[in-house]
């Protein structure tokens, strides 16, 4: 008996082409990482997003970019990219334009992704506050979609790498109900998307990290902007 | 004797008149009593419509006072006889004044007569003494017979007390009643006497007029010559007309019925009419309709109420309407017909309302119809209710890819994407594989919940399916609605290729023919944009302000620099796509995949970050209205632009080279697997084994050919354009060996016996083997000559260097110690070794140009040289310079020297290129993309092979030599699952050199079957991956990086989010249906009002 498994994902974004195509190219589908000041290395993790890009491409079939695109707070095309991606060990530091830019992107259908690489935790709570002084980081309890989504994760987001020795945690800030930033901190989903040989990881740890990526990516994606 | 005088009869006399007033008073009062109850009897009895005539009532009424009055004279006389007896009133008298008994009679006696013998004297003495003891009243000497004769007049009174108020009563109440009562009994005679007439007929009687009407009322009263109608008008006092009777009839005429009113006519002999009821009635009006929609469910619309005015209803089919209302009667029947006759609906009527359900049919203008319960239309009725019905549209679906028939991945998965809309909810789309009218066929259903459009993205696994090189898969999307009916759209049907290695290499070609074409386009372009530039470099000077028009030109220029930007972008992902495509489909090419990677690299080099860097410059000074530094970053824009241009130049030729050693690799590979097959078909011919098969197989494989030497001759005309005349004089050669092959082709179709057939298509094969071979040593040669042009150029610049370096050191001995005269002397010729070393940086980019080497190092070393020797020159013309000229040629010499050098060890690199190893993993890796090369080769000769139905004799050959090629697959594999350097990596390298080596055995066995060619395509994906696996442990600069796995740790409670928690409203908005109805201004204040509402506590704005 032959098995047709058919992995379907309803978006509500939709590409205006089938084909792969690279970062920024216009109508195309990719993750845009945040170059941000402060001094932290915005640009750590350098194998990372093209090998969740691809777990994304492979597993799902959507038609994504091979590369992510960069982009600033302050920049046109930061609207082009509804999946911002950012992640360093040290300081970030926005000014009051790119605050009030990174605020009302998110809050018109942008998402962010901000995954702490070690050492970016006190920093970007600063930066939250300061974006969102009316809404506080939540802890995402593990029964939320995000982790249900292509892949389960029963108990949340998973541990990638060690940190200080506490759990992981996901945190999240809503808007009318769509999440609108998701922090990971104490995993390093980063870490976890890098090729193989950067942190010989694991198998299954790798996998723990691209399925929780993928879910992260589909459900960013897949949300309504009420 | 004279009698006494008479004092005591007085006084008796008296007593008895008083007694007998007494009784004729009881007597009255009695007769009055009885006469109050005979009139309040007449009163009771006459009725409200009087005395009829022949009653005898009034008579008996009066007979009854007659009786009264003779009963209560009797009753007197009676009583008189009893009370005013002369015994019982003495007797009365004497107890009343207390005097002895027979006091008052005797003295009576005495009175009249004074007895024989009695003193007169002494008679009238006691008659004195008897009249002075009668002291007191005469009701008090009256005694018992006065105490009787009141008593009965005081009952009398009561008994007239009693009834005279009933009576007066009676007279109050109805004082006409009482007067016609009376008057009966005044004339009873005549009442019994009199004629009975008939009764009075009223007309129209209890009837309902149009409020306003006028109405005449008709009485009926024959033998009457009056009659008084009365009437009472609701809110109005009772009102009586007298009318006079004409024709025994008599006519009322009221000029308008506003209010309802009872009335009755009355004639003078009592008789009296029913009484009718005039009620003023309204025109029949429909109000208060409300039309109830209820939608299908699979349309997800809420249900709609519409109240009076009803719209135009454009509603889907299966809407149910509930209709309600009201009308200003009770109705007889409500309901809505279609204009015109048609369809009709019935509502349920009870009293003046109406309702019921109704789900039309049809789409119309339906018109009410009602009425009422004495079948009287209405004057007004609702406007008709127009009625729409709008079809459930069917779905819509477009996929968009990959929209074509196309060449499935070699995962065998493919992945699909849909567009899907309908105008109300999908229920699910379904992808049905099939292949023709084989077994195998799936469907796969996907549910889309109900959604009104989405991007469906559902992947077709065929993994599980047999599939080989030259199979076909049909498959098509099939979208279904979610309405009742389920109605189904389908796709057009599409092909899913797996493709042979053939279609994989000339799909190659094709693709970068189409980006030889796109980059000429780009060239032709850059070309432009060069010369359009030119009147802006030439009118903007730096220090002038920007004009709008350069300004705007500016900005004009950065736009088409970024759009080419883009579109090299775009090609270099093509190039990474038709690389993974090319591998994931099996073609395992190594030169392709390495002139791919080159020129990717290439394209990737042209978008150099000095160049973006100026783009964004440029467009940050243009925003920044900075012109001093918008002209800059425009002029050194246009530096990169040339070089853009030009490197874009070299881009195309490399590109078009690379399409052409393409298309002679695609041909040459063509030609020798057309060779194999000939050859094989050569056996079989000569076995005479079904010949009009073998006749087919031969036409085909002649077409084929004919194909082929078109390809050749189209490589010829290409491989002129690269002035590759060597090749292209091959290229003409194989053409020709293919023009025989066809000829011996079709001389083995027309072949008398098999053995002659045999040999021509033997022939054919060696002349299409020849063909190859001139290809390949035309390749060869090209390569060879590719290699020596870029030696040459190397050496070339190495004898330069030299050249100049020795030039350049007798310059320097020349700049110790010469003068300042002599210096500038030198300056000429030092400018000349400049020179030289520009033309020498020229010549080996000219020299390098088609290669897919370069030599940066090299290129440097020359910029070095070129620099030296202008700071020398520089040194020259300035007094005291430090370093000094000589000192600074010295610089040049030694830098000449290493540039020598440089480029002589690049050209002995170049000559050893072909055989240069590298160490470690790459080898492994360059060997396993081999293996995987000749792994596909076999495969496709077994795909090949296996159509052609050969006999087992025919296959023979063929199968040893595939099972040769198997051999030396396992061998390899085999050789390199023992090197000790690569254990961890070769893990599966045994393992794989076993499976080869069985698929070795099998062909070897002259086993070819499907099993065996899906056998060697998993080994060939295996030996693919295994190649990508050693690719990826290649060392690549990373930074090195602590990280530790993660330890045991323990999860916290983590509450759930609340509503503030995830931001929503708590108070949320009504429906976007409910705003949609109110006007702009309403819907504004409304959502106002929400955002107040939902804002947080204590936020003032």
């Amino acid at each position: 008996m032959q098995l047709l498994t058919v992995l379907a994902v309803i978006a509500v974004q939709a590409p205006s082409s089938g084909s792969d195509a690279p970062a920024g190219a216009e109508g195309t589908l990719t993750i845009a990482r945040l170059q941000y000041d402060g001094g932290g290395d915005w640009y750590a993790n350098p194998s990372s997003l093209p090998n969740l890009l691809r777990a994304v491409r492979d597993r799902t079939g959507l038609p994504v970019a091979t590369r992510e695109a960069v982009v600033k707070p302050l920049d046109a095309s930061l609207r082009n990219h509804p999946y911002l991606y950012m992640t360093g060990h040290g300081n970030v530091r926005f000014t009051v334009a790119e605050r009030a830019a990174l605020r009302d992107y998110l809050l018109t259908g942008g998402f962010l992704h901000a995954d702490d690489n070690y050492g970016l935790d006190e920093s970007f709570r600063e930066e939250m506050a300061a974006i969102f002084p009316d809404r506080p980081l939540v802890e995402l309890p593990p029964d939320h979609p995000v982790f249900h989504g292509v892949y389960d994760f029963p108990e949340g987001i998973p541990k990638i790498h060690e940190h200080d020795g506490n759990p992981p945690q996901a945190f999240g800030i809503f808007d009318r109900g769509r999440l609108v930033v998701f922090y990971s901190y104490e995993s390093d989903l980063g870490d976890g998307w890098e090729d193989v040989d950067v942190h010989e990881d694991a198998e299954d740890i790798r996998e723990q990290a691209l399925r929780m990526g993928v879910n992260l990516f589909l459900h960013a994606i897949g949300q309504r902007v009420p | 004797m004279s009698p006494a005088p008479r004092a005591v009869s007085r006084i008796v006399d008296t007593v008895r008149g008083y007694v007998n007033s007494r009784a004729r008073l009881g007597l009255a009062a009695w007769v009055a009593a009885a006469v109050a109850v005979v009139l309040a009897l007449a009163w009771i009895l006459v009725g409200s419509e009087g005395w009829r005539a022949g009653t005898p009532l009034p008579l008996l009424l009066d007979l009854l006072i007659v009786l009264a009055l003779v009963q209560a004279w009797r009753e007197l006389a009676s009583r008189r006889e009893r009370w005013l007896a002369e015994r019982l009133v003495s007797r009365s008298v004497e107890r009343a004044a207390g005097l002895p008994r027979g006091t008052v009679l005797e003295s009576l006696e005495l009175e009249r007569a004074v007895p024989k013998g009695t003193s007169a004297g002494l008679a009238n003495l006691a008659v004195q003494q008897t009249a002075a003891g009668l002291t007191g009243s005469p009701s008090h000497l009256a005694g018992q017979s006065g105490r009787l004769a009141e008593g009965w007049a005081r009952s009398g009174l009561k008994a007239l007390a009693v009834t005279a108020p009933l009576t007066l009563l009676a007279l109050g109440l109805a004082p006409e009643r009482a007067a016609q009562a009376w008057a009966g009994l005044l004339r009873p005679v005549q009442l019994l006497a009199g004629e009975v007439l008939p009764p009075l007929e009223v007309m129209p009687g209890s009837v309902e007029v149009a409020r306003g009407t006028p109405v005449e009322i008709d009485v009926v009263a024959v033998g009457r010559e009056e009659v008084t109608l009365h009437w009472r008008a609701v809110g109005d006092v009772p009102r009586s007309r007298v009318g006079a009777v004409e024709n025994e009839q008599a006519r009322f005429p009221f000029p308008s019925v506003d209010v309802a009113m009872d009335y009755w006519a009355q004639a003078p002999d009592g008789a009296v009419s029913d009484v009718f009821t005039l009620a003023p009635a309204d025109p029949l009006l429909v109000t208060d309709v409300q039309v109830s929609l209820t939608f299908p469910p699979h349309t997800g619309r809420t249900a709609e109420e519409y109240r009076g005015v009803v719209p135009r209803l454009a509603i889907p089919f299966g809407t149910r309407l509930r209709i309600v209302g009201r009308a200003s009667r009770p109705l007889g029947s409500a309901g809505l017909e279609e204009a015109g006759g048609g369809t009709s609906a019935r509502f349920d009527v009870s009293g003046p309302s109406f309702g019921g359900d109704w789900t039309p049919r049809r789409s119309a203008l339906y018109e009410w119809t009602f009425l009422d319960a004495r079948g009287e239309r209405p004057g007004v009725v609702p406007a008709p209710l127009d009625v729409v019905l709008v079809p459930d549209a069917f779905p819509s679906l477009r996929v968009l890819y990959p929209a074509r028939d196309t060449v499935i991945p070699i995962t065998r998965r493919q992945p699909l994407v849909v567009d899907v809309r309908d105008d109300y909810g999908l229920d699910r789309l379904e992808v049905e594989a099939f292949r023709g009218d084989g077994p195998e066929r799936t469907v796969q259903p996907l549910s889309l919940g109900g959604v009104p459009a989405a991007i469906a993205r559902p992947l077709l696994d065929l993994s599980q399916w047999s599939l080989v090189p030259g199979d076909s898969v049909l498959y098509r999307v099939r979208l279904i609605d979610n309405s009742p009916a389920g109605q189904t759209t389908q796709s057009d049907v599409h092909i899913l290729r797996v493709p042979t290695v053939s279609d994989l290499r000339r799909d190659a070609q094709a693709e970068l023919e189409d980006a030889v074409r796109r980059l000429e386009e780009l060239a032709d372009r850059a070309r432009q944009e060069a010369e359009g530039a030119r009147p802006t470099d030439a009118s903007n000077r730096a220090g002038d302000p920007m004009e709008f028009g350069d300004r705007e030109q500016a900005r004009t220029s950065l736009d088409r620099q970024r759009e080419m930007s883009r579109e090299v972008e775009e090609l270099s992902a093509e190039l990474e796509r038709l690389a993974a495509a090319m591998q994931d489909g099996g073609l395992a090419d190594q030169d392709l995949q390495k002139d791919l990677q080159e020129l990717q690299e290439l394209l990737n080099e042209m978008n150099s970050d000095d160049l973006v860097q100026q783009m964004q410059d440029l467009e940050e000074s243009l925003s920044e209205e900075d012109a001093r530094r918008a002209m800059e970053e425009l002029r050194q824009m246009m530096e990169n632009q040339e070089e853009f241009r030009q490197m874009l130049e070299e881009s195309l030729e490399r590109f078009r080279r690379a399409a052409v050693e393409q298309d002679f690799r695609a041909t040459r590979e063509e030609a020798e697997e057309l060779a194999r097959r000939e050859r094989a078909l050569a056996e079989a011919l000569r076995e005479q084994d079904n010949p009009e098969l073998r006749n087919r197989q031969q036409a085909a494989l002649e077409a084929e050919a004919e194909t082929l030497q078109q390809r050749m001759e189209r490589l010829q005309d290409n491989l002129g354009e690269l002035g590759e005349q060597v090749a292209q004089r091959s290229a003409q050669e194989a053409s020709t060996s293919t023009e025989q092959a066809r000829q011996s082709m079709r001389e083995a179709s027309e072949a008398q016996s098999g053995e002659q057939a045999g040999e021509r298509a033997e022939q054919a094969a060696d002349q299409l083997q020849q063909a190859a071979e001139a290809l390949e040593q035309a390749q060869d040669r090209m390569a060879e000559e590719l290699t020596k042009q870029v030696q040459a150029a190397l050496q070339q610049t190495a004898e330069g260097a030299l050249a100049l370096a020795e030039r350049q050191a007798e310059l320097r001995d020349q700049m110790r110690g010469a003068t300042r005269e002599e210096m500038a002397d030198l300056r000429s010729d030092q400018a000349a070794v400049t020179e030289g070393a520009r033309n020498m940086s020229r010549n080996l980019e000219e020299g390098l140009r088609f290669s897919p080497m370069d030599a940066p190092g090299v290129s440097e070393l020359i910029d070095d040289a070129q620099a030296e020797s202008e700071r020398t020159a520089e040194a020259l013309g300035r007094r005291g310079s430090n370093p000094s000229p000589a000192a600074s040629a010295d610089r040049t010499v030694h830098a000449l020297n290493r540039l020598a050098m440089s480029a002589m060890n690049a050209a002995d690199q170049v000559a050893q290129a072909s055989a240069q190893q590298q160490a470690g993993g790459e080898q492994s890796q360059e060997q396993m993309d081999q293996l995987a090369e000749q792994q596909a080769d076999l495969m496709n000769q077994s795909a090949q092979m296996m159509p052609m139905q050969l006999s087992q004799q025919a296959m023979a050959q063929q199968m040893q030599q595939m099972a040769q090629g198997q051999q030396a697959v396992a061998s390899d594999l085999g050789e390199m699952s023992n090197d000790p350097g690569g254990e961890q990596s070769m893990a599966d390298m045994e393992a794989m050199a076993q499976e080869a080596q069985a698929i070795a055995e099998l062909l070897a066995g002259g086993r070819l079957d499907r099993e065996t060619l899906e056998r060697q395509e998993r080994l060939f994906h295996r030996l693919l991956e295994a190649g990508r696996s050693l690719e990826r442990e290649e060392d690549e600069e990373s930074e090195e990086r602590q990280s530790e796995a993660p330890g045991e740790f323990e999860r916290g409670q983590i509450s759930p989010l609340t509503d503030a928690d995830l931001g929503r409203a708590r108070f949320p908005l009504p429906s976007a249906a409910f705003l949609a109805r109110l006007t702009p201004g309403e819907r504004r204040l409304v959502l106002q009002y929400f955002e107040r509402l939902n804002r947080p506590p204590g936020e003032i704005r």
